[in-house]
């Protein structure tokens, strides 16, 4: 009777003391997890503190590089989208009229029209006398831009354009004026060609970005 | 009796430490629940924080990657800026090219009266370099801008306000651009023989690396609002 008793003491002690057991490995399983989740949130915290100081030092850099690039002009006037507006003149070329009474000869279609090199002349003497900056029926001048006879058009920028001719020019239009009059330059000739040739002082003028 | 009491001893004795040991083990138990229990709200609040932060970093990382993004396109901007000065002819510009040498043919070829070149043959070939490619162009060392106009004077060629080259000597045009292209523009029938040209003979030597000074003129705008 005695022995059972015995038997029945042991199995509890070995119960009871495995269950502590198992309830200390749980709760060092439950420390080692917040050892791991402190760790963790440590390492986060690190890297949100180097994510503020990256993004700290890319957006000053960021602005510096920004307004550098707006506050320059060649950006405003060359490569931004935004127009540009000047005061200068306009000068509107047309090819000359035939009368009746002239014959009619290849030499005189060729005296009336406006051809490429005249147009080339004439952007050279504007631009020998202070032009800023040109356009040719909406189409502003950039550095590379030519212009070339495309039979009854001007090819320029890729794009045919027909007469008249309206050409804007930023710059000081009382000298410019004055000295296309000169007869070193080649209006003089346009008249006497009896190609059409209208100038004007105009103010506001809404220059295209460039194509 | 002796057995009997040794008996009952060993029993009472058995069941006090029996008593001790479940009394212990309850506070054991008791004090490791409460321990448990504590350790759970402390790791779920962790859990939380954790899960808190890992968000916090993932919109913080897509801040920092959107303001990338806008130094790299100011970057594009900048480089399309010095890109475009040179172009322009407010840097020196270098690349591709050729050198186009403009020479007068003897007296024995064109007699001694053969014009000059005049402006109207300059200015020809300005459209002809730009319209075969040039990005860049020179006169004798003088960068031509989109501002600039050549005028004669006397055997004086005068490039833009403040310099000038002599038409007894040599000209030489510098071009960056594409050296075929710009070959093909050149060499097309007719295009060197225009006007007083044909009293000129011409050389082109092509340059895979040439380098074109920046203007000495700054470029003006003061009738741009």
């Amino acid at each position: 009777m005695i022995k059972k008793y015995k038997y029945y003491l042991l199995s509890g002690i070995i119960f009871l003391g495995l269950y502590n057991y198992e309830m200390l490995l749980d709760i060092y399983r439950r420390y080692e997890s917040k050892f791991l989740l402190n760790i963790s949130i440590d390492e986060l915290l690190k890297e949100k503190a180097t994510i503020h100081n990256k993004i700290y030092i890319k957006s000053n850099i960021l602005d510096k590089k920004t307004e550098n690039i707006e506050n320059q002009a060649i950006n405003k006037l060359f490569i931004s989208d935004q127009k540009i507006v000047g005061d200068g003149l306009e000068i509107i070329l047309e090819d000359g009229n035939i009368n009746d009474l002239e014959e009619k000869t290849d030499v005189l279609y060729s005296q009336k029209t406006i051809h490429d090199i005249d147009i080339n002349m004439l952007l050279n003497d504007l631009r020998k006398n202070g032009a800023e900056f040109i356009e040719i029926n909406g189409i502003r001048l950039s550095y590379d831009t030519y212009i070339y006879c495309a039979g009854p058009f001007l090819l320029m920028a890729d794009k045919k354009v027909p007469a008249p001719f309206i050409i804007e020019v930023i710059g000081d239009s009382n000298i410019l004026i004055k000295s296309l009059m000169e007869d070193s330059n080649i209006i003089k000739s346009f008249i006497n060609r009896g190609i059409k040739v209208s100038i004007n002082h105009k103010k506001d003028m809404v220059f295209n970005t460039f194509s | 009796m002796d057995k009997m009491v040794l008996k009952l001893c060993v029993i009472g004795g058995s069941l006090i430490g029996l008593g001790i040991f479940a009394s212990e083990t309850y506070k054991d138990y008791y004090f490791l629940n409460q321990s448990t229990n504590k350790l759970s709200i402390e790791i779920d609040k962790l859990k939380n924080e954790r899960y808190a932060l890992e968000k916090e970093n993932e919109i913080l990382k897509e801040k920092l990657d959107e303001v990338e993004r806008k130094i790299y396109s100011k970057d594009q901007q900048e480089s399309e800026l010095n890109q475009m000065k040179e172009f322009l002819g407010i840097n020196d510009i270098s690349g591709t090219g050729i050198e186009v040498i403009i020479e007068k043919k003897s007296f024995l070829e064109i007699g001694e009266n053969a014009e000059n070149i005049s402006e109207k043959e300059i200015v020809h070939l300005i459209n002809l370099f730009k319209f075969s490619g040039a990005k860049a162009i020179s006169i004798n060392g003088i960068r031509v801008t989109h501002q600039t106009g050549v005028k004669l004077a006397g055997d004086f060629l005068w490039v833009g306000d403040n310099e000038r080259i002599s038409l007894v000597e040599n000209i030489i045009f510098k071009l960056i651009g594409d050296i075929n292209s710009l070959k093909q523009g050149i060499n097309f029938h007719g295009e060197m023989e225009v006007g007083s040209l044909s009293n000129y003979n011409y050389t082109i030597i092509d340059y895979s690396n040439m380098l074109i000074e920046k203007s000495s003129k700054s470029l003006s705008y003061d009738f741009v609002r």
